[in-house]
């Protein structure tokens, strides 16, 4: 297992949940590869930068935070990805409650001709042993 | 894109949807790498093949026939995956009446050191747009 290479790939994600942290759409955008398909258990998947930064949009609603715990890494010259759990946490926009959920996630990053790691899958499920 | 690596893991996942239909447990559990990570939407996570392959047993009851529509493949030397919809199909052991299960799907595989792809990450999910 190449170690440079999975370290590469966890700054890609660090880098992504900052920008989401931050409720940055357009540094959060940046992080997407072109043919980006993301796979949320709740909603119908979006494929292309246009579609995930419509629900982004509106996920931020909620000035969301999310925390990452992984559970498995790998990595080869050109894909990588990372598997573990998360929780998102945020509040109500109307009437200020918190809300939130916890999951577990894969993110496989592939890397560009430019040499930079890029988002291009995104799958998430509520399975019962989450404990972050 | 690598169309040639891509179809390698079109062949590496078609070959295990036939062991998996055949519900021959060695067939299926040669095909894993041995740190697979089975990310089930309904079990606690399953790591190793010794977890994974006391799970297949226990599903293998229902005598269960899987069928796969691809949504994303992608692929580099050394590791690629497919995403797609599935569904699940298979008889009570009890009263002998109808299982059926959909949902989308990632499977990821490695390549080992002797050329043959391995899956080394499985996790699913039910969304609302799943339409086999």
């Amino acid at each position: 297992m190449n170690k440079n290479l999975i370290e590469e790939v966890r700054n890609a994600l660090n880098r992504w949940l900052k920008a989401f942290n931050d409720n940055d759409i357009e540094a959060l955008m940046a992080i997407y590869d072109p043919e980006i398909v993301y796979a949320n258990s709740a909603k119908p998947i979006e494929i292309g930068i246009p579609a995930v930064k419509a629900g982004f949009i509106n996920s931020f609603a909620i000035k969301p935070k999310v925390f990452f715990k992984e559970e498995q890494a790998i990595a080869v010259d050109g894909l990588g990805y990372l598997a573990g759990q998360f929780r998102v946490a945020g509040t109500h926009p109307e009437d200020g409650s918190n809300v939130g959920e916890v999951g577990r996630v894969v993110v496989i990053f592939r890397k560009n001709d430019a040499g930079e790691w890029k988002l291009v899958f995104d799958m998430d499920n509520r399975p019962p042993d989450v404990t972050i | 894109m690598n169309k040639d690596l891509t179809q390698e893991i079109r062949i590496a996942l078609n070959q295990w949807l036939e062991a998996f239909n055949s519900n021959n447990i060695e067939s299926v559990i040669a095909l894993y790498d041995p740190e697979i990570v089975f990310a089930n939407q309904s079990n606690p996570i399953a790591i190793g093949i010794p977890a994974v392959k006391e799970g297949l047993i226990k599903s293998f009851a229902v005598k269960p026939k899987l069928s796969f529509k691809e949504e994303q493949i992608i692929a580099t030397d050394g590791l690629g995956y497919a995403t797609g919809q599935y569904k699940m199909t298979g008889i009570h052991p009890q009263d002998g009446s109808s299982i059926k299960g959909t949902g989308r799907v990632v499977a990821i595989f490695r390549k080992d050191s002797t050329g043959k792809w391995k899956l080394v990450f499985d996790m699913d999910n039910c969304p609302p747009d799943v339409t086999l």
